[in-house]
């Protein structure tokens, strides 16, 4: 899956995390999963 | 190789809050008999149930100790720990620089599941794997964020990569591509949707259209402010590849 993230203009540049999961109202289950993002 | 265009995927369970992300590093890594080998073996592992509780080895050889390419494959159909027994040794067929093991059907040990097409390939690369879970959906594997990720098998037992094919836990996500984010403009973010295996390059994933049309992924950026204050940023996922 893939989809447009804009980074807000607050943000530092550095480590950061995107926690991905599915919603609950989605037909399956997750495990929220933590992806170390680096925000330049 | 294939190109996982994908990245979609999905999982087959009910709801169950005991469930917890598998903890590789409490996976038995006991062989109770192995093969004489011919060459230094590989070694790889696939779990199957809701636990991961069903051990099924995987290990590569050679017909012959100096050949480059690995083209032998014990796998431990019955998951019993006893690799080598008969109908568990497969001959492969070249694939370009790298060889190709036509499994097919394969009977998920503890279940009366049946998966078929099940096919593993070994380059000097990586090892990768694809089957279509229950005769239906397209489970395969290890992918990893970037191509010069995708694992290959290890060099011991206790090394073995571990693969989770299909369905049966609950969805975790791996990186595609993605790891570095611009600011001030908008970021493509992507990833596979599937199962996490023992180490980064082993992530098992289906094809993009296993979840319904509507369906999406959130994605929750976490980062700090200038004021060193965590802040929250959730975008929706909604485009298949």
């Amino acid at each position: 899956m893939h989809g447009p993230v804009r980074v807000p203009v607050d943000a530092e540049p550095g480590q950061a995390i995107m926690r991905v999961e599915l919603p609950d109202t989605s037909k399956y289950k997750s495990f929220a999963t933590d992806l170390e993002v680096t925000i330049e | 190789m294939i190109t996982p265009t994908l990245l979609l995927l999905a999982c087959a369970v009910p709801g169950d809050k005991e469930l917890q992300p598998l903890d590789f590093a409490k996976v038995s890594r006991a062989l109770t008999r192995e093969p004489a080998y011919v060459a230094a073996p590989r070694y790889g592992m696939f779990l199957f149930g809701v636990r991961g509780e069903q051990r099924m080895w995987a290990v590569l050889d050679k017909t012959q100790a100096r050949a480059t390419a690995y083209d032998v494959l014990y796998l431990d159909l019955d998951a019993d720990g006893v690799l080598g027994e008969a109908g568990e040794r497969f001959a492969a067929t070249e694939a370009g620089e790298g060889r190709k093991f036509t499994i097919g059907d394969l009977h998920q040990p503890g279940s009366k599941a049946v998966h078929t097409q099940f096919e593993l390939t070994w380059t000097p690369e990586s090892v990768r794997y694809s089957m279509l879970w229950k005769g239906e959906e397209l489970s395969r594997g290890g992918y990893g964020p970037t191509r010069d990720t995708y694992a290959s098998f290890g060099e011991s037992a206790e090394a073995a990569t571990i693969y989770v094919p299909g369905y049966d836990r609950p969805l975790e996500f791996e990186h595609w591509m993605s790891g570095t984010l611009l600011p001030r403009q908008t970021n493509t973010f992507k990833v596979f949707v599937g199962q996490r295996g023992s180490q980064r390059g082993a992530f098992s994933c289906g094809d993009e259209d296993f979840l319904p049309e509507g369906e999406h992924v959130l994605a929750t950026l976490i980062y700090r402010d200038a004021d060193g204050q965590e802040q929250r940023h959730v975008t929706k996922l909604q485009h298949r590849c």
